[in-house]
Protein backbone atom coordinates (compact mmCIF):
# COMPACT_ATOMS: atom_id res chain seq x y z
CA UNK A 1 0.00 0.00 0.00
CA UNK A 2 1.35 3.68 -0.89
CA UNK A 3 1.49 6.12 1.50
CA UNK A 4 -0.77 9.20 1.39
CA UNK A 5 0.66 11.83 -0.06
CA UNK A 6 -2.18 14.33 -0.24
CA UNK A 7 -5.28 13.90 2.10
CA UNK A 8 -8.05 16.46 1.97
CA UNK A 9 -10.64 16.35 5.05
CA UNK A 10 -13.99 18.53 4.46
CA UNK A 11 -12.13 21.15 2.46
CA UNK A 12 -13.76 24.60 1.27
CA UNK A 13 -12.93 27.80 0.13
CA UNK A 14 -14.90 31.27 -0.39
CA UNK A 15 -14.13 34.12 -1.76
CA UNK A 16 -15.51 37.63 -1.01
CA UNK A 17 -16.09 39.90 -4.15
CA UNK A 18 -17.59 43.63 -3.83
CA UNK A 19 -19.95 45.06 -6.81
CA UNK A 20 -20.93 48.83 -7.16
CA UNK A 21 -18.88 52.06 -6.48
CA UNK A 22 -21.03 54.37 -3.95
CA UNK A 23 -22.81 51.06 -2.55
CA UNK A 24 -20.42 48.67 -2.48
CA UNK A 25 -21.72 45.19 -1.83
CA UNK A 26 -20.01 42.28 -0.56
CA UNK A 27 -20.74 38.91 -2.32
CA UNK A 28 -19.33 35.11 -0.97
CA UNK A 29 -18.38 32.62 -4.07
CA UNK A 30 -18.12 29.21 -3.36
CA UNK A 31 -15.05 27.78 -5.11
CA UNK A 32 -14.88 24.64 -2.85
CA UNK A 33 -17.83 22.93 -0.80
CA UNK A 34 -16.46 20.21 1.79
CA UNK A 35 -14.26 18.25 -0.48
CA UNK A 36 -12.34 14.96 0.48
CA UNK A 37 -10.24 13.33 -1.19
CA UNK A 38 -6.58 11.04 -0.95
CA UNK A 39 -4.06 10.76 -3.25
CA UNK A 40 -1.39 8.06 -2.52
CA UNK A 41 2.18 8.08 -3.52
CA UNK A 42 2.94 7.97 -7.38
CA UNK A 43 -0.23 7.90 -8.39
CA UNK A 44 -1.71 10.55 -11.32
CA UNK A 45 -4.43 11.66 -9.92
CA UNK A 46 -7.08 14.00 -12.34
CA UNK A 47 -9.32 16.73 -11.25
CA UNK A 48 -12.02 17.60 -13.68
CA UNK A 49 -15.22 19.72 -14.07
CA UNK A 50 -16.09 22.96 -16.39
CA UNK A 51 -14.79 26.36 -15.91
CA UNK A 52 -15.43 27.69 -12.32
CA UNK A 53 -15.42 23.86 -11.03
CA UNK A 54 -12.85 24.83 -8.45
CA UNK A 55 -10.54 22.82 -9.95
CA UNK A 56 -7.61 25.62 -9.93
CA UNK A 57 -9.01 26.88 -6.38
CA UNK A 58 -7.88 23.26 -5.32
CA UNK A 59 -4.56 22.86 -6.88
CA UNK A 60 -3.59 26.54 -5.27
CA UNK A 61 -4.74 25.80 -1.69
CA UNK A 62 -2.31 22.41 -2.18
CA UNK A 63 0.37 24.51 -3.29
CA UNK A 64 0.32 26.42 -0.46
CA UNK A 65 -1.02 29.69 -2.64
CA UNK A 66 -4.52 30.00 -0.56
CA UNK A 67 -5.58 28.99 2.57
CA UNK A 68 -8.65 26.62 2.94
CA UNK A 69 -11.98 28.70 4.28
CA UNK A 70 -13.12 25.67 6.45
CA UNK A 71 -11.62 22.01 6.31
CA UNK A 72 -7.91 21.01 6.68
CA UNK A 73 -5.39 19.74 3.79
CA UNK A 74 -2.53 18.24 4.43
CA UNK A 75 0.85 17.95 1.60
CA UNK A 76 3.60 14.82 2.69
CA UNK A 77 2.01 15.24 5.76
CA UNK A 78 2.52 18.87 6.57
CA UNK A 79 -1.15 21.28 6.87
CA UNK A 80 -1.18 23.69 3.94
CA UNK A 81 -2.34 26.71 6.03
CA UNK A 82 0.31 26.58 8.55
CA UNK A 83 3.15 24.59 7.29
CA UNK A 84 3.62 26.12 4.29
CA UNK A 85 7.72 26.69 4.27
CA UNK A 86 7.98 22.54 5.42
CA UNK A 87 5.75 21.44 2.28
CA UNK A 88 7.01 23.77 -0.20
CA UNK A 89 10.58 22.93 -0.82
CA UNK A 90 9.16 19.27 -1.93
CA UNK A 91 6.34 20.28 -4.20
CA UNK A 92 6.18 22.20 -7.99
CA UNK A 93 3.58 23.64 -10.04
CA UNK A 94 2.07 24.44 -13.58
CA UNK A 95 -0.53 26.44 -14.16
CA UNK A 96 -1.66 26.73 -17.49
CA UNK A 97 -0.78 29.44 -20.31
CA UNK A 98 2.43 31.19 -20.73
CA UNK A 99 2.56 32.71 -17.57
CA UNK A 100 4.81 32.50 -14.33
CA UNK A 101 7.99 33.00 -16.75
CA UNK A 102 10.37 35.90 -17.00
CA UNK A 103 10.21 36.49 -20.43
CA UNK A 104 13.08 38.62 -20.93
CA UNK A 105 15.38 36.26 -19.60
CA UNK A 106 17.00 33.16 -21.49
CA UNK A 107 15.12 30.03 -20.79
CA UNK A 108 18.62 29.05 -18.85
CA UNK A 109 18.87 32.41 -16.75
CA UNK A 110 15.04 31.45 -15.90
CA UNK A 111 16.01 27.98 -14.82
CA UNK A 112 18.84 28.75 -12.63
CA UNK A 113 17.39 31.52 -10.98
CA UNK A 114 14.33 29.26 -9.95
CA UNK A 115 17.48 27.11 -8.64
CA UNK A 116 18.66 29.80 -6.57
CA UNK A 117 14.95 30.20 -5.10
CA UNK A 118 14.79 26.43 -4.23
CA UNK A 119 18.34 26.73 -2.46
CA UNK A 120 19.56 24.65 -4.80
CA UNK A 121 23.50 23.78 -4.82
CA UNK A 122 25.09 25.66 -8.26
CA UNK A 123 26.79 23.21 -9.01
CA UNK A 124 24.03 20.13 -8.41
CA UNK A 125 21.62 22.98 -10.21
CA UNK A 126 23.72 23.48 -13.34
CA UNK A 127 23.59 19.80 -14.20
CA UNK A 128 19.99 19.49 -13.43
CA UNK A 129 19.40 22.88 -15.76
CA UNK A 130 21.48 20.84 -18.71
CA UNK A 131 19.44 17.26 -17.84
CA UNK A 132 15.86 19.28 -18.05
CA UNK A 133 17.05 21.41 -20.91
CA UNK A 134 17.88 18.01 -22.89
CA UNK A 135 14.73 16.75 -21.44
CA UNK A 136 12.26 19.04 -22.83
CA UNK A 137 14.28 19.82 -26.15
CA UNK A 138 15.53 23.44 -25.30
CA UNK A 139 19.02 22.54 -24.61
CA UNK A 140 19.90 24.03 -28.03
CA UNK A 141 17.89 27.08 -27.11
CA UNK A 142 18.73 27.80 -23.76
CA UNK A 143 20.76 31.00 -24.30
CA UNK A 144 17.41 32.67 -26.41
CA UNK A 145 14.99 35.16 -24.51
CA UNK A 146 11.82 33.35 -23.26
CA UNK A 147 9.58 36.02 -24.71
CA UNK A 148 10.18 34.28 -28.27
CA UNK A 149 9.28 30.94 -27.53
CA UNK A 150 6.61 29.17 -29.42
CA UNK A 151 3.55 28.33 -26.16
CA UNK A 152 5.03 24.69 -26.70
CA UNK A 153 8.36 25.71 -26.07
CA UNK A 154 7.36 27.77 -22.93
CA UNK A 155 4.81 24.99 -21.95
CA UNK A 156 8.52 22.70 -22.19
CA UNK A 157 10.24 25.56 -20.14
CA UNK A 158 7.28 25.24 -17.51
CA UNK A 159 8.23 21.52 -17.38
CA UNK A 160 11.49 21.87 -16.57
CA UNK A 161 10.90 24.92 -14.11
CA UNK A 162 8.29 22.77 -12.03
CA UNK A 163 11.13 19.83 -12.15
CA UNK A 164 14.41 22.13 -10.77
CA UNK A 165 13.61 21.12 -7.17
CA UNK A 166 13.14 17.29 -7.93
CA UNK A 167 9.98 17.70 -6.42
CA UNK A 168 7.88 14.67 -4.98
CA UNK A 169 4.09 15.47 -5.58
CA UNK A 170 3.79 18.01 -9.14
CA UNK A 171 0.50 20.24 -9.36
CA UNK A 172 -0.11 20.47 -13.34
CA UNK A 173 -2.54 22.83 -13.82
CA UNK A 174 -3.87 22.12 -17.54
CA UNK A 175 -0.76 21.99 -19.10
CA UNK A 176 -1.48 21.13 -22.03
CA UNK A 177 -3.73 24.20 -22.87
CA UNK A 178 -3.62 25.60 -25.98
CA UNK A 179 -0.90 23.06 -27.36
CA UNK A 180 -0.76 21.89 -31.05
CA UNK A 181 -1.40 17.71 -30.95
CA UNK A 182 1.91 16.72 -31.48
CA UNK A 183 3.17 19.43 -28.29
CA UNK A 184 0.36 18.02 -26.71
CA UNK A 185 1.44 14.56 -27.10
CA UNK A 186 5.12 15.33 -26.24
CA UNK A 187 3.93 17.06 -22.94
CA UNK A 188 1.96 13.76 -22.30
CA UNK A 189 5.16 11.67 -22.82
CA UNK A 190 6.95 13.90 -20.43
CA UNK A 191 4.51 13.45 -17.68
CA UNK A 192 4.24 9.85 -17.56
CA UNK A 193 7.99 9.80 -17.59
CA UNK A 194 8.25 12.04 -14.59
CA UNK A 195 5.02 9.63 -12.88
CA UNK A 196 7.89 6.56 -13.86
CA UNK A 197 10.67 8.38 -11.72
CA UNK A 198 8.48 8.44 -8.65
CA UNK A 199 6.73 11.74 -8.66
CA UNK A 200 2.72 12.16 -7.18
CA UNK A 201 1.29 14.23 -10.11
CA UNK A 202 -1.82 16.40 -9.64
CA UNK A 203 -3.15 17.03 -12.96
CA UNK A 204 -6.30 19.14 -14.21
CA UNK A 205 -7.03 19.32 -18.08
CA UNK A 206 -10.76 19.70 -19.98
CA UNK A 207 -8.90 16.91 -22.77
CA UNK A 208 -10.86 14.13 -21.67
CA UNK A 209 -8.89 11.46 -23.82
CA UNK A 210 -5.62 13.07 -22.42
CA UNK A 211 -7.11 12.50 -18.99
CA UNK A 212 -8.38 8.70 -19.64
CA UNK A 213 -5.02 8.14 -21.10
CA UNK A 214 -2.43 9.18 -17.69
CA UNK A 215 -4.96 9.46 -14.29
CA UNK A 216 -5.01 6.45 -11.98
CA UNK A 217 -8.21 8.19 -10.95
CA UNK A 218 -10.18 11.28 -11.73
CA UNK A 219 -12.66 13.37 -9.44
CA UNK A 220 -15.32 15.23 -11.29
CA UNK A 221 -16.13 19.09 -9.87
CA UNK A 222 -18.92 20.83 -10.54
CA UNK A 223 -19.51 24.43 -8.67
CA UNK A 224 -17.11 23.46 -6.24
CA UNK A 225 -18.64 19.89 -5.45
CA UNK A 226 -17.55 16.99 -6.10
CA UNK A 227 -19.74 14.34 -8.09
CA UNK A 228 -17.62 11.48 -8.29
CA UNK A 229 -14.21 9.92 -7.65
CA UNK A 230 -13.02 7.06 -9.96
CA UNK A 231 -10.63 5.28 -12.24
CA UNK A 232 -11.22 6.21 -15.69
CA UNK A 233 -12.78 2.56 -16.54
CA UNK A 234 -15.07 2.98 -13.20
CA UNK A 235 -16.36 6.21 -14.80
CA UNK A 236 -17.08 4.90 -17.81
CA UNK A 237 -19.27 2.10 -15.73
CA UNK A 238 -21.48 4.64 -14.78
CA UNK A 239 -23.09 4.41 -18.67
CA UNK A 240 -22.81 0.75 -18.50
CA UNK A 241 -25.41 -0.77 -20.66
CA UNK A 242 -25.61 1.74 -23.00
CA UNK A 243 -23.90 2.37 -26.33
CA UNK A 244 -23.19 6.07 -28.05
CA UNK A 245 -24.17 6.99 -31.67
CA UNK A 246 -22.64 10.35 -32.86
CA UNK A 247 -24.27 11.39 -36.44
CA UNK A 248 -22.59 13.94 -38.45
CA UNK A 249 -25.18 16.90 -39.34
CA UNK A 250 -24.83 19.53 -42.05
CA UNK A 251 -25.88 22.35 -39.61
CA UNK A 252 -29.45 21.19 -39.14
CA UNK A 253 -29.39 19.07 -36.02
CA UNK A 254 -31.51 21.16 -33.53
CA UNK A 255 -35.02 19.48 -34.63
CA UNK A 256 -33.35 16.51 -35.24
CA UNK A 257 -32.05 16.49 -31.57
CA UNK A 258 -35.37 17.78 -30.16
CA UNK A 259 -36.96 14.87 -32.05
CA UNK A 260 -34.33 12.03 -30.67
CA UNK A 261 -34.91 13.32 -27.02
CA UNK A 262 -38.03 12.19 -26.90
CA UNK A 263 -37.16 8.62 -27.45
CA UNK A 264 -37.65 6.04 -25.34
CA UNK A 265 -34.07 4.28 -25.11
CA UNK A 266 -32.65 7.21 -25.82
CA UNK A 267 -30.43 9.14 -22.54
CA UNK A 268 -29.25 12.00 -23.51
CA UNK A 269 -28.52 13.71 -26.34
CA UNK A 270 -26.21 16.53 -27.14
CA UNK A 271 -25.08 18.71 -30.45
CA UNK A 272 -22.14 20.45 -30.94
CA UNK A 273 -21.22 22.64 -34.12
CA UNK A 274 -17.24 21.47 -35.63
CA UNK A 275 -16.79 24.25 -38.18
CA UNK A 276 -19.96 23.91 -40.75
CA UNK A 277 -21.08 20.79 -39.60
CA UNK A 278 -22.76 19.58 -36.28
CA UNK A 279 -21.92 16.60 -34.05
CA UNK A 280 -25.16 14.96 -32.43
CA UNK A 281 -24.44 13.10 -29.67
CA UNK A 282 -26.95 10.43 -28.49
CA UNK A 283 -26.49 7.82 -25.13
CA UNK A 284 -28.72 5.62 -25.69
CA UNK A 285 -30.07 1.97 -24.07
CA UNK A 286 -30.53 0.15 -27.80
CA UNK A 287 -28.67 1.79 -30.59
CA UNK A 288 -30.05 -0.27 -33.41
CA UNK A 289 -33.22 1.36 -32.79
CA UNK A 290 -31.63 4.77 -32.27
CA UNK A 291 -29.71 4.24 -35.91
CA UNK A 292 -32.77 2.97 -37.81
CA UNK A 293 -34.79 6.18 -36.41
CA UNK A 294 -31.82 8.54 -38.09
CA UNK A 295 -31.28 6.50 -41.08
CA UNK A 296 -35.30 6.87 -41.49
CA UNK A 297 -34.94 10.53 -40.83
CA UNK A 298 -32.24 11.09 -43.36
CA UNK A 299 -33.32 8.52 -45.95
CA UNK A 300 -33.13 10.65 -48.90
CA UNK A 301 -29.81 12.56 -47.60
CA UNK A 302 -27.73 9.90 -45.88
CA UNK A 303 -25.39 10.89 -43.10
CA UNK A 304 -22.53 9.73 -41.57
CA UNK A 305 -23.30 7.43 -38.03
CA UNK A 306 -20.68 6.22 -35.95
CA UNK A 307 -21.96 3.72 -32.98
CA UNK A 308 -19.11 3.11 -30.04
CA UNK A 309 -18.83 1.91 -26.56
CA UNK A 310 -19.08 4.96 -24.13
CA UNK A 311 -15.81 7.27 -23.32
CA UNK A 312 -14.93 9.34 -20.97
CA UNK A 313 -15.91 12.14 -22.14
CA UNK A 314 -19.34 10.79 -21.97
CA UNK A 315 -19.36 10.05 -18.82
CA UNK A 316 -18.46 13.42 -17.85
CA UNK A 317 -21.28 15.12 -19.89
CA UNK A 318 -23.49 12.52 -17.70
CA UNK A 319 -22.17 13.73 -14.50
CA UNK A 320 -21.43 17.31 -15.14
CA UNK A 321 -25.21 17.43 -17.05
CA UNK A 322 -23.44 18.75 -20.36
CA UNK A 323 -25.72 16.73 -21.93
CA UNK A 324 -29.02 16.58 -20.92
CA UNK B 1 24.42 30.55 4.10
CA UNK B 2 26.13 30.49 0.41
CA UNK B 3 22.79 29.58 -1.19
CA UNK B 4 20.96 32.42 0.63
CA UNK B 5 23.60 34.96 -0.89
CA UNK B 6 23.44 32.92 -4.25
CA UNK B 7 19.72 33.90 -4.13
CA UNK B 8 20.37 37.74 -3.14
CA UNK B 9 22.76 38.05 -5.53
CA UNK B 10 21.03 36.79 -8.38
CA UNK B 11 17.16 38.29 -7.34
CA UNK B 12 19.23 41.59 -7.77
CA UNK B 13 20.61 40.59 -11.09
CA UNK B 14 16.75 39.59 -12.13
CA UNK B 15 15.43 42.32 -10.99
CA UNK B 16 18.27 45.00 -12.81
CA UNK B 17 18.09 43.20 -16.16
CA UNK B 18 13.78 43.42 -15.88
CA UNK B 19 13.96 47.16 -14.49
CA UNK B 20 16.26 48.37 -17.09
CA UNK B 21 14.67 46.79 -19.54
CA UNK B 22 11.53 48.68 -19.30
CA UNK B 23 11.06 52.62 -21.48
CA UNK B 24 9.10 53.42 -18.64
CA UNK B 25 11.86 53.09 -16.00
CA UNK B 26 14.64 54.54 -18.10
CA UNK B 27 12.08 57.79 -18.34
CA UNK B 28 11.85 57.96 -14.21
CA UNK B 29 15.21 57.24 -14.10
CA UNK B 30 17.33 59.14 -16.41
CA UNK B 31 14.81 62.49 -17.57
CA UNK B 32 13.00 62.76 -14.55
CA UNK B 33 15.66 64.05 -12.14
CA UNK B 34 16.52 66.59 -14.96
CA UNK B 35 12.92 67.80 -15.11
CA UNK B 36 13.00 67.87 -11.33
CA UNK B 37 16.41 69.68 -10.77
CA UNK B 38 15.04 71.76 -14.38
CA UNK B 39 12.01 73.19 -12.14
CA UNK B 40 13.46 73.24 -8.38
CA UNK B 41 16.38 75.65 -10.37
CA UNK B 42 14.11 78.14 -11.22
CA UNK B 43 12.23 78.07 -7.94
CA UNK B 44 15.52 79.34 -6.36
CA UNK B 45 17.53 80.98 -9.27
CA UNK B 46 16.75 84.32 -7.67
CA UNK B 47 17.94 82.70 -4.26
CA UNK B 48 21.86 83.92 -3.66
CA UNK B 49 22.45 82.16 -0.48
CA UNK B 50 23.60 78.85 -0.31
CA UNK B 51 19.99 77.17 -0.54
CA UNK B 52 20.56 77.59 -4.35
CA UNK B 53 23.40 74.84 -5.05
CA UNK B 54 21.76 72.67 -1.90
CA UNK B 55 18.73 72.23 -3.32
CA UNK B 56 19.20 72.26 -7.29
CA UNK B 57 21.48 69.78 -7.39
CA UNK B 58 20.76 67.73 -4.05
CA UNK B 59 17.49 67.97 -4.24
CA UNK B 60 16.95 66.96 -7.59
CA UNK B 61 19.11 64.34 -7.29
CA UNK B 62 17.11 62.93 -4.18
CA UNK B 63 13.67 63.37 -5.49
CA UNK B 64 15.73 61.06 -8.46
CA UNK B 65 16.40 58.30 -6.40
CA UNK B 66 13.51 58.33 -4.11
CA UNK B 67 11.22 58.07 -7.47
CA UNK B 68 13.41 55.97 -9.19
CA UNK B 69 12.79 53.26 -6.09
CA UNK B 70 9.26 53.81 -5.23
CA UNK B 71 8.50 53.35 -9.52
CA UNK B 72 10.29 50.14 -9.12
CA UNK B 73 9.23 48.70 -6.00
CA UNK B 74 5.30 49.29 -6.89
CA UNK B 75 6.48 48.43 -10.69
CA UNK B 76 8.38 45.01 -9.65
CA UNK B 77 4.85 44.13 -7.61
CA UNK B 78 2.64 45.03 -10.51
CA UNK B 79 4.26 43.08 -13.27
CA UNK B 80 4.91 40.46 -10.77
CA UNK B 81 1.50 40.06 -10.87
CA UNK B 82 0.98 40.76 -14.87
CA UNK B 83 3.93 38.12 -15.40
CA UNK B 84 2.28 35.40 -13.10
CA UNK B 85 5.66 35.19 -11.39
CA UNK B 86 4.26 36.03 -7.77
CA UNK B 87 2.41 32.56 -7.86
CA UNK B 88 6.08 31.10 -8.50
CA UNK B 89 8.11 33.34 -6.13
CA UNK B 90 5.70 33.01 -3.44
CA UNK B 91 5.42 28.94 -3.34
CA UNK B 92 9.16 28.35 -3.17
CA UNK B 93 10.48 27.59 0.04
CA UNK B 94 12.64 31.17 0.14
CA UNK B 95 11.28 34.07 1.84
CA UNK B 96 9.32 36.86 0.28
CA UNK B 97 10.65 39.25 2.35
CA UNK B 98 13.88 38.13 1.85
CA UNK B 99 13.42 38.29 -2.16
CA UNK B 100 12.33 41.88 -1.64
CA UNK B 101 15.25 43.26 0.07
CA UNK B 102 17.18 41.93 -2.78
CA UNK B 103 15.32 43.88 -5.20
CA UNK B 104 15.23 47.18 -2.86
CA UNK B 105 19.05 47.01 -2.46
CA UNK B 106 19.20 46.84 -5.94
CA UNK B 107 16.78 49.63 -6.50
CA UNK B 108 18.88 51.76 -4.66
CA UNK B 109 22.14 50.97 -6.37
CA UNK B 110 20.33 51.54 -9.73
CA UNK B 111 18.31 54.94 -8.50
CA UNK B 112 22.09 56.70 -7.79
CA UNK B 113 22.41 57.09 -11.01
CA UNK B 114 19.55 59.40 -10.82
CA UNK B 115 22.04 61.88 -8.34
CA UNK B 116 24.71 61.04 -10.73
CA UNK B 117 22.64 62.08 -13.55
CA UNK B 118 21.48 65.78 -11.76
CA UNK B 119 25.23 66.29 -10.94
CA UNK B 120 26.09 66.20 -14.55
CA UNK B 121 23.62 67.85 -15.64
CA UNK B 122 23.68 70.96 -13.17
CA UNK B 123 26.89 71.39 -13.74
CA UNK B 124 26.66 71.63 -17.85
CA UNK B 125 23.65 72.70 -18.46
CA UNK B 126 22.48 74.87 -15.44
CA UNK B 127 26.12 75.79 -14.47
CA UNK B 128 25.85 75.04 -10.73
CA UNK B 129 28.34 72.81 -9.06
CA UNK B 130 27.96 70.41 -6.21
CA UNK B 131 30.83 71.28 -3.42
CA UNK B 132 31.53 68.35 -1.03
CA UNK B 133 33.54 70.26 1.67
CA UNK B 134 32.76 66.90 4.21
CA UNK B 135 32.86 64.00 1.21
CA UNK B 136 33.15 61.12 3.76
CA UNK B 137 30.45 63.06 5.86
CA UNK B 138 28.71 63.30 2.56
CA UNK B 139 29.29 59.24 1.23
CA UNK B 140 27.93 57.99 4.87
CA UNK B 141 25.09 60.43 4.47
CA UNK B 142 23.91 59.27 1.27
CA UNK B 143 24.52 55.39 2.65
CA UNK B 144 21.93 56.50 5.70
CA UNK B 145 19.40 58.08 2.72
CA UNK B 146 19.46 54.98 0.59
CA UNK B 147 19.08 52.81 3.46
CA UNK B 148 16.59 54.97 5.16
CA UNK B 149 14.60 54.91 1.52
CA UNK B 150 15.24 51.32 1.32
CA UNK B 151 13.47 50.42 4.73
CA UNK B 152 10.36 52.71 3.41
CA UNK B 153 9.64 51.15 0.20
CA UNK B 154 10.16 47.73 1.86
CA UNK B 155 7.43 49.15 3.85
CA UNK B 156 5.49 50.30 0.82
CA UNK B 157 6.18 46.76 -1.18
CA UNK B 158 3.90 45.41 2.02
CA UNK B 159 1.11 47.90 0.73
CA UNK B 160 1.35 46.94 -2.66
CA UNK B 161 1.37 43.20 -2.25
CA UNK B 162 -1.89 43.95 -0.29
CA UNK B 163 -3.83 45.85 -3.36
CA UNK B 164 -4.03 45.11 -7.11
CA UNK B 165 -3.90 48.33 -7.82
CA UNK B 166 -0.38 49.39 -6.62
CA UNK B 167 0.08 51.64 -9.21
CA UNK B 168 -2.22 54.20 -7.77
CA UNK B 169 -0.64 54.05 -4.30
CA UNK B 170 2.92 55.30 -6.12
CA UNK B 171 1.32 57.91 -7.33
CA UNK B 172 -0.62 59.50 -4.79
CA UNK B 173 2.35 58.92 -1.97
CA UNK B 174 5.20 59.82 -4.66
CA UNK B 175 4.63 63.78 -4.56
CA UNK B 176 3.29 64.19 -0.72
CA UNK B 177 6.52 61.74 0.77
CA UNK B 178 8.98 64.12 -1.67
CA UNK B 179 7.57 67.07 0.43
CA UNK B 180 7.62 65.41 3.40
CA UNK B 181 11.15 64.36 3.12
CA UNK B 182 12.63 67.53 2.96
CA UNK B 183 13.71 66.28 -0.31
CA UNK B 184 13.65 69.61 -2.58
CA UNK B 185 12.09 72.07 -0.05
CA UNK B 186 13.48 72.81 3.55
CA UNK B 187 11.41 71.07 6.34
CA UNK B 188 11.10 74.46 8.05
CA UNK B 189 8.12 75.66 5.18
CA UNK B 190 5.95 73.09 6.46
CA UNK B 191 2.92 73.63 9.04
CA UNK B 192 4.29 72.60 12.57
CA UNK B 193 1.66 69.27 11.84
CA UNK B 194 3.37 68.31 9.02
CA UNK B 195 6.74 68.51 10.51
CA UNK B 196 5.73 66.07 12.85
CA UNK B 197 4.94 63.17 10.32
CA UNK B 198 8.28 64.43 8.03
CA UNK B 199 9.98 63.28 11.66
CA UNK B 200 9.07 59.43 10.81
CA UNK B 201 10.24 59.13 7.44
CA UNK B 202 13.79 58.22 7.48
CA UNK B 203 14.04 60.04 3.98
CA UNK B 204 13.95 63.88 5.68
CA UNK B 205 16.82 62.49 8.07
CA UNK B 206 19.14 61.28 5.80
CA UNK B 207 18.15 64.46 3.35
CA UNK B 208 19.04 67.23 6.22
CA UNK B 209 22.26 64.65 6.93
CA UNK B 210 23.11 65.08 3.67
CA UNK B 211 22.24 68.51 3.42
CA UNK B 212 24.41 69.65 6.44
CA UNK B 213 27.24 68.11 5.07
CA UNK B 214 27.45 70.66 2.18
CA UNK B 215 28.10 73.37 4.86
CA UNK B 216 31.98 74.28 4.64
CA UNK B 217 32.09 74.82 8.31
CA UNK B 218 33.02 72.01 10.41
CA UNK B 219 30.49 69.21 10.85
CA UNK B 220 28.17 69.97 14.03
CA UNK B 221 25.42 67.80 16.22
CA UNK B 222 23.16 68.40 13.80
CA UNK B 223 24.54 66.11 11.01
CA UNK B 224 24.98 63.49 13.46
CA UNK B 225 21.30 63.82 15.04
CA UNK B 226 20.28 63.41 11.61
CA UNK B 227 22.30 60.64 10.41
CA UNK B 228 21.48 58.61 13.75
CA UNK B 229 17.99 59.32 13.32
CA UNK B 230 18.33 58.42 9.80
CA UNK B 231 19.77 54.34 10.73
CA UNK B 232 17.12 54.13 13.38
CA UNK B 233 14.09 55.07 11.26
CA UNK B 234 15.29 52.71 8.43
CA UNK B 235 16.40 50.34 10.69
CA UNK B 236 12.51 50.51 12.74
CA UNK B 237 11.00 50.36 8.60
CA UNK B 238 12.57 47.21 8.02
CA UNK B 239 11.76 45.62 11.00
CA UNK B 240 8.34 46.31 10.32
CA UNK B 241 8.49 45.53 6.37
CA UNK B 242 9.94 42.17 7.78
CA UNK B 243 7.23 41.23 10.57
CA UNK B 244 4.60 42.57 8.32
CA UNK B 245 5.53 40.29 5.09
CA UNK B 246 4.40 37.04 7.59
CA UNK B 247 1.28 38.42 8.06
CA UNK B 248 0.94 40.37 4.86
CA UNK B 249 1.69 36.47 3.21
CA UNK B 250 -0.97 35.10 5.12
CA UNK B 251 -3.51 37.81 4.33
CA UNK B 252 -2.78 37.55 0.78
CA UNK B 253 -3.30 33.53 0.78
CA UNK B 254 -6.49 34.46 2.49
CA UNK B 255 -8.35 37.16 0.19
CA UNK B 256 -6.83 35.31 -2.86
CA UNK B 257 -5.26 38.27 -4.42
CA UNK B 258 -2.11 37.38 -5.32
CA UNK B 259 -2.56 37.18 -9.14
CA UNK B 260 -4.67 39.57 -11.30
CA UNK B 261 -6.06 36.22 -13.33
Amino acid sequence: MCPTTVAVRNLSRSYITQTGILRRQAHTIHALTDISLEVQAREIFGLIGPNGAGKTSLIKILTTLLVPSAGHATVLGFDVATQARQIRPHINFIFGGERGLYWRLSAYHNLSYFADLYRIDRKLAKARIEELLTMVGLWDRRQERVEGFSKGMKQRLHIAKALINAPKVLFLDEPTIGLDPVAARTLRNLISEIRADGVTIFLTSHYMVEMEMLCDRIAVLKEGAMLQLDTPTGLKQLLDGLEVVEVQLPGTGAEVEAQVRTRAEVLSASLTNSGHMQTLTIQSKDATATIDFLQAQYATDPVRLVRRPPNLEDAYLKLVGGAE
Amino acid sequence: MIAAFHLFVSTMGVHAHNTIMRPFYRIVLFIQPIVITTTVHMIYQNRTDAYFAQFVILGGGLAGIWSAMTFSTAGDVERARLQGVFSVLMAAPASLGFIFIAKIVMNALLSLLALVITVVYSWLVLGVQLSLPHPAAFGLALLGFLFGASGFALLLANLFLLTRTAWIFQNVLESPLFILGGVAFPITMLPAWARWISGALPIRWGSEALYATLAATPLDQQYWQALEWTFITGLLYFALAQLLFRYIEYRVRERGNLETA
